[in-house]
């Protein structure tokens, strides 16, 4: 579904891939683990057409990606569900969730996905007319997880579901997520710190490490793998 | 030798043309052109500080009513009336200038435009309109009376050369680097010491004072009567926007330029079809502003500098690089930083020494929410002269916010920062930065008009180095750099750009060293060698922050570890033991890692 | 207390129709980060094309113009986006091209019309124009009264657009945030190109509103100048909200200020007010310049 072969790109000037190979076949969950700065937002940012590409190529659906805007992209069905929520502070939930179903093909669905939604987040329903500024960080995240979900995606990109938030609003926004890919069939990449919990809810991982792809396994091989622990903090658990 | 040529060719030029031209109009042509020209390099002083004014017909109408109002009074020489006229100017600049110095983006040219709107109304209403300047036929020179309208020209010629001067003065002082720095990348200029507002008020003062007295030439060679609506009127900030933009905004012999093509294009122009066409000339400006800003943003001059600088470096037939050709000679060579620079200088402000039992630098405390979100949150740690501490943490954890804190580029909400065992809470940037404090910058900061050299003579300028160019040269080659040192910063690597950043971060002889992120981006091999670089840098004196993703390298090289989380402090020690700490492999890691690793 | 109170109705009059005036240049700031010096330029050329409905033949009221005053601009704000604007947003270094693109653009329309129409002051004054009623002592004029409703309506109609259509919405989302936005799917270049037209066509619509006792010349635009730039100021930078309520404010501030000062003088307290303002409270009143709309 997703195929990138030989990509390289730079955050701000500074190289942050280094000739990647990478793929997502439909219907596949896929983590993507390391320390902060190995160049996992970046990789998403590509995908999503906000990061320009060095060299390389990313193709979804067979088609070169190369020449698409990032609008063109949410409407093949990309949906990048950005690190740091990024949602609208000052519009309502009920706002927010409208904006996620900006896409063509899912406005006429935004009855039936809010619906769906509210089911993955029960948190949520409780909260449609309050401003979004107003949610606490785990509410936030799952407003910004849930607004990806309306614009019914082929491909979801989740970057850091869990950054910044405390322990227990980590987990629920985990168990919204968990509860939405048992639901849902789509295509789902996971950026994740916390690589218990995303490898968890996937079935296969790849590890960077300063922009190059260290190591690749299934989720059950990585979870014994003290190579992964390295990677972050250099040393043995 | 190079900087006295555009001299000897405008003073050439204009005195030829007044010596050959004798009809009354195309001398009216030539001192528009004068006057409009040194008006244009008085609103370039600012604009060289990235600041663009909308405002500078208020000193116009001052320079204007000023001599006019004396002169009238009680028969003061129009050239005493000049120089109050400029002093009043510039202690306006002073008030306009103050409330919008500090912020950045479009607040000043917002704060500018509505003056001279506010002060014209003002004249008129509580004033005249319009005043009659008397005439003083018995003292040519002592009235400004010529009755031979070529002197007019001498008169403005003059005072655009003395104008052109102090620009180039300007240019080549620390006045000029600290403007360029501002224009450049105010909040880097603010981490080198760079003193943005006095810099800032000093240029719109000097600015404002040209402007006035520029004023008095126009007003008694050309109109002769002093009208509010004109001499306060948007036009004379019009035409000032577009001989300087059209010529090169912020450069000095731009608005020469600007002026040497728009004004006779504007006067004949209206001198045909200004009858049937009324507003000819405003259309050349508008025309001229618009085509500019969509074609060459940086106008006629940066373009052909540009221009002939790619003639210059293109290989020529044989291969080898063209540029002995004619073009070639007229690209600028790289530049060399002014030889006013090489002078000694004393330290402005000695730098305080550090009491020998104090830490170089103590943190206490310290907290900051933005909004409702809470970043960091009663962090405290200290470290003392020639250790080097490393700080870890996830993602948000608040590392670059407290850097950012520590360097006044924030203000904490709470807590107290002791450097050298004073407390520099109420300091700013620059101040902090003279006192020893230095840091680079998680993306890279760079000026990037300037050379990788003029990069690091800033940061000597801004710590009062006594001999900036030759201690940043110094400094260029320990890193490596000496060969690219007047090339074009964007033709560094990512790794040269980061050891410029230590250059500049190194030329103050800082007692502490800030380094967020210094590895990001670099290659195994440059990682391994960035730390060896700090240390031939350092003193056995200096102390050495550390934030850095990368914890397999930074463990390698600091004495002690902060782990930061959720703004928190979570553990503080050795290396060995922080990384293993099952608090921080948590913060990493998640916490169901650390039981699923206690299971196995 | 009579006497201040027939200060302080026509300013709320008059302030409504700043409010309008400056909140479409507080929309165009909001959403694409560009100060628009050409703003008080479209208002100008709105007043000709009122007065050129009205005089030329047509007989059109002014009050009844509107909805033709309005398409007619926003096409004609997505027009220059389309050819100019577009070219000059985004990256830091293109400040100093968006202030002399928009400055030079003012110009020319000044002088194009200034070409066609000359200097001469133009009146619209409809059958009405001089009426008015007293209500309970205090003389409202009867225009300035519609010039307020109509203010008033046209931005309720605009508030329905930000807030209820999917265009009104991504239009604030990118206002907000626009890299979120783009995850969205939203078109940044089609939103700032609406948001243009929307904001070009919400002054023009104040300045139709204003024909009926303001007189028109090529260079009107430069008399409102301050009071825009003041009411957006005044209400943070890049909030239409704001603006609106920083119109209202200056509206009732010129008027008052007649109680002390000749009404030659009234803009030199908005422009006192404006530097206060930014020497003590610069993201405006209500603080957050952030929020957007």
């Amino acid at each position: 579904m997703l195929e990138i072969s030989d990509l390289c790109a730079s955050y701000d000037g500074v190289p942050a891939l280094r000739s990647v190979d990478f793929q997502v076949g439909a219907r596949e969950r896929v983590a993507i683990l390391g320390p902060n700065g190995a160049g996992k937002t970046t990789l998403l940012k590509t995908i999503s057409g906000t990061v320009g590409v060095d060299t390389g190529v990313i193709r979804f659906e067979g088609q070169d990606l190369h020449s698409q805007p990032p609008h063109k992209r949410v409407e093949a069905g990309i949906v990048h569900v950005p690190q740091g929520r990024m949602i609208f502070a000052s519009m309502t939930v009920a706002d927010n969730l409208r904006l996620g179903s900006h896409r063509s093909g899912a406005q006429h669905r935004h009855d039936e996905r809010l619906d769906l939604v509210l089911e993955i987040f029960p948190a949520l329903a409780g909260m449609l007319n309050r401003d979004g500024g107003a949610l606490s960080g785990g509410q936030q995240q799952m407003l910004a997880v849930a607004r990806g979900v309306m614009a019914c995606p082929r491909l979801l990109m989740l970057d850091e579901p869990s950054m910044g938030l405390a322990p227990r609003a980590a987990d629920s926004v985990f168990e919204g997520i968990a509860r939405l890919l048992e639901s849902e069939t789509t295509a789902t990449i996971v950026v994740e710190q916390r690589a218990h919990e995303a490898l968890e809810i996937c079935d296969r991982a790849c590890v960077l490490e300063s922009g190059e792809v260290v190591l690749e396994a299934s989720n059950r091989a990585l979870l014994s793998d003290e190579r992964l622990a390295a990677a972050y903090l250099g040393s043995e658990i | 030798m190079r900087r006295l040529v555009p001299f000897i060719v405008l003073v050439v030029a204009v005195a030829s043309l007044n010596g050959w031209l004798d009809q009354r109009f195309h001398v009216r042509v030539l001192t528009l052109a004068v006057v409009w020209a040194l008006a244009g390099v008085a609103w370039n002083l600012m604009a060289k500080a990235g600041q663009i004014s909308l405002g500078h017909s208020a000193f116009v109408g001052i320079g204007a009513y000023g001599f006019t109002i004396l002169l009238r009074g009680g028969g003061t020489s129009p050239w005493i009336g000049m120089a109050i006229g400029m002093g009043v100017a510039a202690v306006v600049a002073l008030v306009i200038g103050l409330p919008t110095f500090r912020l950045r983006g479009f607040y000043f040219t917002l704060a500018t435009i509505s003056f001279p709107l506010i002060m014209e109304l003002l004249v008129s209403h509580y004033g005249d309109p319009e005043l009659t300047v008397p005439y003083h036929p018995e003292s040519e020179w002592r009235f400004m009376e010529f009755s031979d309208p070529h002197t007019y020209v001498w008169v403005g010629l003059g005072m655009l050369v003395v104008a052109l001067v102090i620009s180039e003065l300007i240019d080549v002082t620390s006045f000029g680097y600290a403007l360029r720095a501002i224009r450049d990348n105010e909040v880097l200029a603010r981490a080198v010491g760079i003193r943005t507002v006095a810099w800032k008020s000093a240029a719109f003062m000097i600015s404002a004072a040209l402007s006035a007295a520029m004023a008095v030439l126009w007003v008694k060679a050309v109109l002769r009567v002093t009208v509010a609506e004109e001499v306060f009127g948007i036009t004379v900030v019009i035409v000032m926007l577009s001989v300087a933009f059209v010529g090169g905004v912020g450069q000095t012999w731009g608005p020469v330029v600007g002026a040497a093509f728009l004004i006779p294009l504007a006067m004949f122009l209206d001198d045909s079809i200004g009858e049937s066409v009324p507003g000819a000339q405003e259309l050349v400006y508008a025309a001229a502003l618009v085509l500019v800003a969509l074609l060459i943003p940086r106008g006629i001059l940066p373009a052909i500098e540009r221009g002939c600088r790619w003639v210059a470096t293109r290989p020529g037939r044989s291969g080898e690089p063209g540029g002995r050709g004619f073009l070639g000679r007229l690209a600028v060579p790289p530049q060399q930083p002014s030889p006013f620079l090489r002078m000694s200088r004393r330290r402005v402000r000695p730098r305080l020494p550090r009491p020998s039992d104090a830490p170089v630098l103590e943190v206490e405390g310290i907290a900051k929410s933005f909004g409702a979100n809470r970043v960091l949150s009663d962090v405290a740690f200290r470290i003392d002269a020639g250790r080097r501490v490393g700080i870890i943490g996830p993602n948000g954890a608040g590392k670059t916010t407290l850097f950012n804190i520590i360097t006044a580029h924030l203000r904490a909400d709470a807590g107290r920062i002791l450097f050298k065992g004073m407390k520099v809470d109420r300091m700013r940037a620059p101040r902090r930065y003279e006192l020893g404090m230095s840091r680079t910058f998680q993306v890279p900061q760079g000026f990037h008009l300037m050379s990788p050299l003029d990069n690091v003579v800033v940061a000597a300028i801004g710590a009062s180095i006594p001999h900036p160019v030759a201690a940043s040269m110094a400094m260029l080659e320990r890193v490596g750099l000496a060969d690219s040192a007047l090339g074009e910063l964007s033709a560094l690597t990512t790794a040269e750009i980061k050891s410029l950043e230590l250059a500049r971060a190194m030329v103050s002889e800082p007692e502490l060293l800030l380094l967020d992120e210094p590895l990001a981006g670099l290659n195994e091999a440059e990682r391994a060698r960035f730390f060896t670089t700090v240390d031939e840098l350092v003193t056995p004196q200096t102390a050495i922050v550390v934030i850095e993703h990368s914890v397999r390298s930074l463990i390698q090289y600091v004495e002690s570890v902060v782990a930061l989380d959720e703004g928190r402090v979570v553990v503080q020690g050795p290396p060995a033991d922080v990384v293993s700490d099952p608090r921080v492999i948590k913060a990493y890691l998640g916490s169901r890692w650390m039981e699923h690793a206690r299971d196995q | 207390m009579v006497e201040f109170l027939q200060f302080l109705v026509p300013g709320i009059l008059i302030g409504g129709v700043y409010a309008l005036l400056a909140s479409g240049l507080g929309l165009i700031f909001g959403v694409m980060r560009v100060v628009n010096f050409a703003q008080a330029d479209f208002m100008m050329l709105a007043m000709y094309l009122s007065w050129a409905l009205f005089a030329g033949g047509v007989g059109l009221d002014p009050f009844l113009a509107v909805p033709a005053v309005f398409f007619v601009f926003l096409l004609l704000g997505m027009a220059v986006h389309w050819l100019f604007i577009r070219f000059v947003i985004g990256r830091r270094e293109n400040h100093d091209a968006q202030v002399i693109l928009t400055i030079g653009l003012g110009l020319i329309f000044q002088n194009l019309i200034l070409i066609k129409y000359s200097s001469e002051p133009r009146v619209v004054a409809p059958s009405y124009a001089n009426s008015g009623d007293f209500i309970a002592d205090i003389f409202v004029s009867r225009v300035r009264l519609y010039a307020f409703l109509l203010s008033v309506l046209v931005a309720a109609l605009v508030f329905l657009f930000l807030n209820r259509s999917a265009t009104g919405r991504a239009i604030r989302a990118a206002s907000e945030n626009w890299e979120a936005a783009t995850y969205m799917g939203v078109d940044i270049d089609r939103t700032n190109r609406i948001a243009f037209g929307v904001g070009v066509a919400l002054t023009a619509v104040g300045g139709s509103a204003l024909v009926t006792f303001q007189s028109i010349t090529p260079f009107v635009g430069l008399r409102f100048v301050v009071v825009m730039f003041a009411a957006v100021v005044l209400g943070g930078l890049g909030s239409v909200r704001g603006a609106f309520v920083g119109g209202v404010l200056i509206g009732i501030i010129q008027s008052v200020s007649q109680v002390w000062t000749s009404a030659a003088v009234k803009n030199v307290w908005v422009f006192a007010l404006f530097l206060l303002i930014l020497y003590v409270r610069p993201n405006g009143l209500f603080g957050k310049a952030q929020r957007a709309i």
